[in-house]
Protein backbone atom coordinates (compact mmCIF):
# COMPACT_ATOMS: atom_id res chain seq x y z
CA UNK A 1 0.00 0.00 0.00
CA UNK A 2 1.10 3.57 -0.65
CA UNK A 3 1.24 5.76 2.42
CA UNK A 4 2.22 9.40 2.62
CA UNK A 5 2.77 11.79 5.48
CA UNK A 6 3.06 15.53 4.98
CA UNK A 7 4.41 17.56 7.90
CA UNK A 8 4.66 21.34 7.81
CA UNK A 9 4.85 24.56 9.74
CA UNK A 10 1.19 25.52 10.03
CA UNK A 11 -1.48 24.25 7.69
CA UNK A 12 0.48 23.67 4.48
CA UNK A 13 0.20 19.90 5.13
CA UNK A 14 -3.58 19.77 5.56
CA UNK A 15 -3.90 22.32 2.76
CA UNK A 16 -2.08 20.07 0.29
CA UNK A 17 -4.16 17.11 1.49
CA UNK A 18 -7.32 19.15 0.83
CA UNK A 19 -6.14 20.07 -2.67
CA UNK A 20 -5.35 16.41 -3.45
CA UNK A 21 -8.88 15.50 -2.40
CA UNK A 22 -10.37 18.07 -4.78
CA UNK A 23 -8.15 17.04 -7.67
CA UNK A 24 -8.11 13.25 -7.33
CA UNK A 25 -11.19 12.66 -5.14
CA UNK A 26 -9.14 10.49 -2.80
CA UNK A 27 -6.78 11.71 -0.10
CA UNK A 28 -7.03 8.59 2.06
CA UNK A 29 -3.37 7.68 1.52
CA UNK A 30 -2.24 10.99 3.04
CA UNK A 31 -1.71 11.79 6.71
CA UNK A 32 -1.27 15.52 7.34
CA UNK A 33 0.56 16.83 10.39
CA UNK A 34 0.22 20.60 10.83
CA UNK A 35 2.94 21.53 13.31
CA UNK A 36 3.25 24.42 15.78
CA UNK A 37 -0.42 25.35 15.78
CA UNK A 38 -0.32 24.76 19.54
CA UNK A 39 2.27 23.80 22.14
CA UNK A 40 1.97 20.06 21.58
CA UNK A 41 4.80 17.80 20.42
CA UNK A 42 4.13 16.60 16.88
CA UNK A 43 6.88 13.96 16.80
CA UNK A 44 4.70 11.14 18.25
CA UNK A 45 2.32 11.54 15.30
CA UNK A 46 5.20 11.16 12.88
CA UNK A 47 6.57 8.19 14.84
CA UNK A 48 3.11 6.60 14.72
CA UNK A 49 3.12 6.90 10.93
CA UNK A 50 6.62 5.40 10.69
CA UNK A 51 5.52 2.48 12.89
CA UNK A 52 2.46 1.88 10.70
CA UNK A 53 4.58 1.26 7.60
CA UNK A 54 5.04 -2.44 6.84
CA UNK A 55 7.59 -4.14 4.58
CA UNK A 56 5.14 -4.30 1.64
CA UNK A 57 4.22 -0.62 1.86
CA UNK A 58 5.65 2.20 -0.26
CA UNK A 59 5.92 5.21 2.01
CA UNK A 60 7.11 8.78 1.61
CA UNK A 61 7.30 11.55 4.21
CA UNK A 62 7.15 15.08 2.83
CA UNK A 63 8.33 18.06 4.86
CA UNK A 64 8.21 21.72 3.96
CA UNK A 65 11.68 23.24 4.37
CA UNK A 66 15.18 21.84 4.14
CA UNK A 67 16.90 22.69 7.44
CA UNK A 68 13.60 23.63 9.07
CA UNK A 69 12.78 22.07 12.42
CA UNK A 70 10.03 19.86 10.98
CA UNK A 71 12.43 18.41 8.44
CA UNK A 72 15.12 18.01 11.11
CA UNK A 73 12.77 16.23 13.52
CA UNK A 74 11.75 13.80 10.79
CA UNK A 75 15.40 13.11 9.94
CA UNK A 76 16.13 12.33 13.59
CA UNK A 77 13.40 9.65 13.51
CA UNK A 78 15.43 7.93 10.76
CA UNK A 79 12.58 7.02 8.41
CA UNK A 80 14.97 5.48 5.87
CA UNK A 81 15.75 2.69 8.35
CA UNK A 82 12.10 1.69 7.94
CA UNK A 83 12.25 1.87 4.15
CA UNK A 84 10.53 5.25 4.11
CA UNK A 85 11.69 7.98 1.71
CA UNK A 86 11.88 11.59 2.90
CA UNK A 87 11.36 14.51 0.50
CA UNK A 88 11.57 18.11 1.65
CA UNK A 89 10.41 21.29 -0.08
CA UNK A 90 7.00 19.71 -0.64
CA UNK A 91 4.68 21.00 -3.33
CA UNK A 92 1.31 19.82 -4.59
CA UNK A 93 2.45 18.39 -7.92
CA UNK A 94 5.20 16.32 -6.29
CA UNK A 95 2.76 14.77 -3.83
CA UNK A 96 0.34 13.98 -6.66
CA UNK A 97 3.17 12.62 -8.79
CA UNK A 98 4.06 10.11 -6.06
CA UNK A 99 0.41 9.30 -5.35
CA UNK A 100 -0.45 8.60 -9.00
CA UNK A 101 2.87 7.18 -10.23
CA UNK A 102 2.66 4.05 -12.36
CA UNK A 103 6.18 3.11 -11.23
CA UNK A 104 7.05 1.53 -7.89
CA UNK A 105 8.23 4.25 -5.51
CA UNK A 106 11.94 3.99 -4.72
CA UNK A 107 14.80 6.48 -4.39
CA UNK A 108 15.34 6.57 -8.16
CA UNK A 109 11.71 6.96 -9.24
CA UNK A 110 10.99 9.51 -6.51
CA UNK A 111 14.05 11.54 -7.58
CA UNK A 112 12.52 11.75 -11.07
CA UNK A 113 9.14 12.88 -9.70
CA UNK A 114 10.88 15.48 -7.53
CA UNK A 115 12.84 16.75 -10.54
CA UNK A 116 9.61 17.21 -12.51
CA UNK A 117 7.84 18.79 -9.55
CA UNK A 118 10.67 21.26 -9.01
CA UNK A 119 10.82 22.14 -12.70
CA UNK A 120 7.16 23.15 -12.60
CA UNK A 121 7.94 25.95 -10.17
CA UNK A 122 8.38 28.75 -12.65
CA UNK A 123 7.42 32.29 -13.44
CA UNK A 124 4.61 32.22 -15.97
CA UNK A 125 3.74 34.78 -18.59
CA UNK A 126 1.06 34.75 -21.25
CA UNK A 127 3.55 36.40 -23.61
CA UNK A 128 5.97 33.52 -23.42
CA UNK A 129 3.62 30.62 -24.20
CA UNK A 130 4.86 27.85 -26.44
CA UNK A 131 3.95 27.82 -30.09
CA UNK A 132 1.80 24.75 -29.47
CA UNK A 133 -1.84 25.31 -30.37
CA UNK A 134 -0.96 27.87 -32.99
CA UNK A 135 -0.25 24.89 -35.16
CA UNK A 136 -2.16 24.46 -38.38
CA UNK A 137 -4.75 21.80 -39.11
CA UNK A 138 -2.06 20.11 -41.22
CA UNK A 139 0.22 19.67 -38.19
CA UNK A 140 -2.68 18.47 -36.07
CA UNK A 141 -3.66 15.73 -38.48
CA UNK A 142 -0.07 14.84 -39.49
CA UNK B 1 -13.23 10.93 -34.88
CA UNK B 2 -14.19 12.95 -31.83
CA UNK B 3 -14.17 10.28 -29.13
CA UNK B 4 -15.78 12.62 -26.66
CA UNK B 5 -16.88 16.23 -26.46
CA UNK B 6 -16.38 17.24 -22.85
CA UNK B 7 -18.32 20.25 -21.64
CA UNK B 8 -16.08 21.74 -18.99
CA UNK B 9 -16.31 25.38 -18.02
CA UNK B 10 -12.60 25.39 -17.23
CA UNK B 11 -11.70 23.90 -20.66
CA UNK B 12 -8.21 22.35 -20.29
CA UNK B 13 -7.12 21.98 -16.70
CA UNK B 14 -5.11 19.48 -14.68
CA UNK B 15 -7.86 16.89 -14.37
CA UNK B 16 -8.42 16.83 -18.10
CA UNK B 17 -4.73 17.01 -18.90
CA UNK B 18 -3.62 14.29 -16.54
CA UNK B 19 -6.45 11.84 -16.59
CA UNK B 20 -8.85 12.08 -19.51
CA UNK B 21 -6.40 12.09 -22.41
CA UNK B 22 -4.97 8.88 -20.98
CA UNK B 23 -8.36 7.33 -20.27
CA UNK B 24 -9.74 8.06 -23.74
CA UNK B 25 -6.41 7.27 -25.42
CA UNK B 26 -6.63 10.38 -27.58
CA UNK B 27 -3.84 11.88 -29.66
CA UNK B 28 -5.09 15.43 -29.87
CA UNK B 29 -7.24 17.97 -28.05
CA UNK B 30 -9.45 20.48 -29.86
CA UNK B 31 -10.71 23.39 -27.81
CA UNK B 32 -13.89 24.70 -29.45
CA UNK B 33 -14.39 28.13 -27.96
CA UNK B 34 -14.93 31.47 -29.69
CA UNK B 35 -13.30 33.49 -26.91
CA UNK B 36 -10.18 31.32 -26.59
CA UNK B 37 -9.74 31.32 -30.37
CA UNK B 38 -9.19 35.08 -30.40
CA UNK B 39 -7.83 35.75 -26.88
CA UNK B 40 -4.07 35.35 -26.58
CA UNK B 41 -4.01 35.18 -22.81
CA UNK B 42 -6.62 32.46 -22.55
CA UNK B 43 -4.91 30.57 -25.37
CA UNK B 44 -1.63 30.78 -23.42
CA UNK B 45 -3.22 29.20 -20.35
CA UNK B 46 -4.65 26.38 -22.43
CA UNK B 47 -1.31 25.72 -24.08
CA UNK B 48 0.34 25.61 -20.69
CA UNK B 49 -2.20 23.11 -19.41
CA UNK B 50 -2.01 20.86 -22.46
CA UNK B 51 -0.06 17.71 -21.64
CA UNK B 52 3.09 16.85 -23.56
CA UNK B 53 2.39 14.36 -26.29
CA UNK B 54 -1.10 15.72 -27.02
CA UNK B 55 -1.56 17.86 -30.12
CA UNK B 56 -3.67 20.94 -29.58
CA UNK B 57 -5.94 23.10 -31.71
CA UNK B 58 -7.75 26.13 -30.32
CA UNK B 59 -10.56 27.05 -32.71
CA UNK B 60 -13.84 28.94 -32.84
CA UNK B 61 -16.89 26.68 -32.59
CA UNK B 62 -17.50 27.12 -36.32
CA UNK B 63 -13.94 26.16 -37.24
CA UNK B 64 -14.01 23.26 -34.77
CA UNK B 65 -16.95 21.82 -36.70
CA UNK B 66 -14.72 21.87 -39.76
CA UNK B 67 -11.99 20.05 -37.82
CA UNK B 68 -14.44 17.41 -36.57
CA UNK B 69 -15.70 16.78 -40.09
CA UNK B 70 -12.24 16.76 -41.67
CA UNK B 71 -11.72 13.39 -43.39
CA UNK B 72 -8.06 13.39 -42.24
CA UNK B 73 -9.30 12.99 -38.67
CA UNK B 74 -11.45 9.95 -39.41
CA UNK B 75 -9.03 7.47 -37.80
CA UNK B 76 -7.50 9.85 -35.27
CA UNK B 77 -8.77 9.72 -31.70
CA UNK B 78 -9.61 13.33 -30.82
CA UNK B 79 -10.83 14.81 -27.55
CA UNK B 80 -12.86 18.01 -27.87
CA UNK B 81 -13.61 20.52 -25.14
CA UNK B 82 -16.34 23.13 -25.04
CA UNK B 83 -17.28 25.58 -22.30
CA UNK B 84 -21.04 25.40 -22.73
CA UNK B 85 -23.64 22.77 -23.55
CA UNK B 86 -24.89 25.02 -26.34
CA UNK B 87 -21.45 24.92 -28.02
CA UNK B 88 -21.35 21.12 -27.63
CA UNK B 89 -24.77 20.86 -29.27
CA UNK B 90 -23.68 23.17 -32.07
CA UNK B 91 -20.74 20.86 -32.84
CA UNK B 92 -22.51 17.53 -32.29
CA UNK B 93 -25.53 18.46 -34.38
CA UNK B 94 -23.32 19.59 -37.27
CA UNK B 95 -20.94 16.63 -37.11
CA UNK B 96 -23.24 13.63 -37.15
CA UNK B 97 -21.27 10.39 -37.40
CA UNK B 98 -18.05 12.10 -36.31
CA UNK B 99 -18.83 12.58 -32.62
CA UNK B 100 -19.10 9.45 -30.48
CA UNK B 101 -20.26 10.87 -27.15
CA UNK B 102 -20.82 14.02 -25.14
CA UNK B 103 -19.87 14.34 -21.49
CA UNK B 104 -21.49 17.26 -19.65
CA UNK B 105 -18.96 17.40 -16.82
CA UNK B 106 -18.80 20.87 -15.26
CA UNK B 107 -20.94 23.82 -16.37
CA UNK B 108 -22.28 27.08 -15.10
CA UNK B 109 -19.78 28.52 -12.65
CA UNK B 110 -18.03 30.98 -14.93
CA UNK B 111 -20.60 31.94 -17.57
CA UNK B 112 -21.52 35.22 -15.83
CA UNK B 113 -25.20 34.71 -16.51
CA UNK B 114 -27.91 35.16 -13.87
CA UNK B 115 -27.55 32.38 -11.25
CA UNK B 116 -31.22 32.74 -10.29
CA UNK B 117 -32.27 31.54 -13.72
CA UNK B 118 -30.05 28.43 -13.63
CA UNK B 119 -31.24 24.93 -12.92
CA UNK B 120 -28.96 22.58 -10.99
CA UNK B 121 -28.94 19.32 -12.94
CA UNK B 122 -26.42 17.69 -10.60
CA UNK B 123 -23.39 18.80 -8.58
CA UNK B 124 -21.17 20.90 -10.85
CA UNK B 125 -23.76 21.19 -13.62
CA UNK B 126 -25.77 24.38 -13.21
CA UNK B 127 -27.54 25.12 -16.49
CA UNK B 128 -28.74 28.49 -17.74
CA UNK B 129 -31.87 28.40 -19.94
CA UNK B 130 -29.85 28.20 -23.15
CA UNK B 131 -27.72 25.30 -21.92
CA UNK B 132 -30.75 23.48 -20.53
CA UNK B 133 -32.45 23.65 -23.91
CA UNK B 134 -29.23 22.49 -25.59
CA UNK B 135 -28.97 19.54 -23.16
CA UNK B 136 -32.49 18.42 -24.09
CA UNK B 137 -31.70 18.65 -27.80
CA UNK B 138 -28.37 16.83 -27.35
CA UNK B 139 -30.20 13.86 -25.84
CA UNK B 140 -32.23 13.57 -29.04
CA UNK B 141 -29.20 13.18 -31.32
CA UNK B 142 -28.87 9.45 -30.69
CA UNK B 143 -25.34 9.50 -29.23
CA UNK B 144 -24.51 8.82 -25.57
CA UNK B 145 -24.83 12.00 -23.50
CA UNK B 146 -23.42 11.42 -20.05
CA UNK B 147 -22.21 13.20 -16.93
CA UNK B 148 -18.89 11.92 -15.60
CA UNK B 149 -16.47 14.28 -13.84
CA UNK B 150 -13.44 12.11 -13.08
CA UNK B 151 -12.35 8.95 -14.88
CA UNK B 152 -13.14 6.83 -11.83
CA UNK B 153 -16.54 8.44 -11.16
CA UNK B 154 -19.77 6.72 -12.18
CA UNK B 155 -21.36 7.65 -15.51
CA UNK B 156 -24.86 9.13 -15.30
CA UNK B 157 -27.16 9.51 -18.29
CA UNK B 158 -28.04 13.17 -18.79
CA UNK B 159 -31.52 12.15 -20.01
CA UNK B 160 -32.16 10.58 -16.58
CA UNK B 161 -31.01 13.76 -14.83
CA UNK B 162 -33.25 15.87 -17.09
CA UNK B 163 -36.20 13.57 -16.37
CA UNK B 164 -35.70 14.12 -12.64
CA UNK B 165 -35.69 17.86 -13.22
CA UNK B 166 -39.13 17.51 -14.82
Amino acid sequence: MRKFLIASHGTVASGIKSAVKILTHDDSAITAVDCYLDESDFTPRIQEFIDSVGPDDEAVIFTDLLGGSVCNKVMQLEPEKHGILHVTGVNLITVMGCLLSDEPLNAGSVDEIVKTGASLIQRVSADEGEEKGDESDEDFFA
Amino acid sequence: MIVQIRVDDRLIHGQVALLWGKELNTKGIVVANDHAAQDKTQAATLKMACPQGQRLLIRSVKDAIGVANDPRGKDMRIFMLTQTVADAYEVASNCKGNVQAVNIANVGRFDRSDDAKKKLLTTGVNLNPEDLEAARKLCELGIPVIHQVGTTDAKTKVADLLAKLG
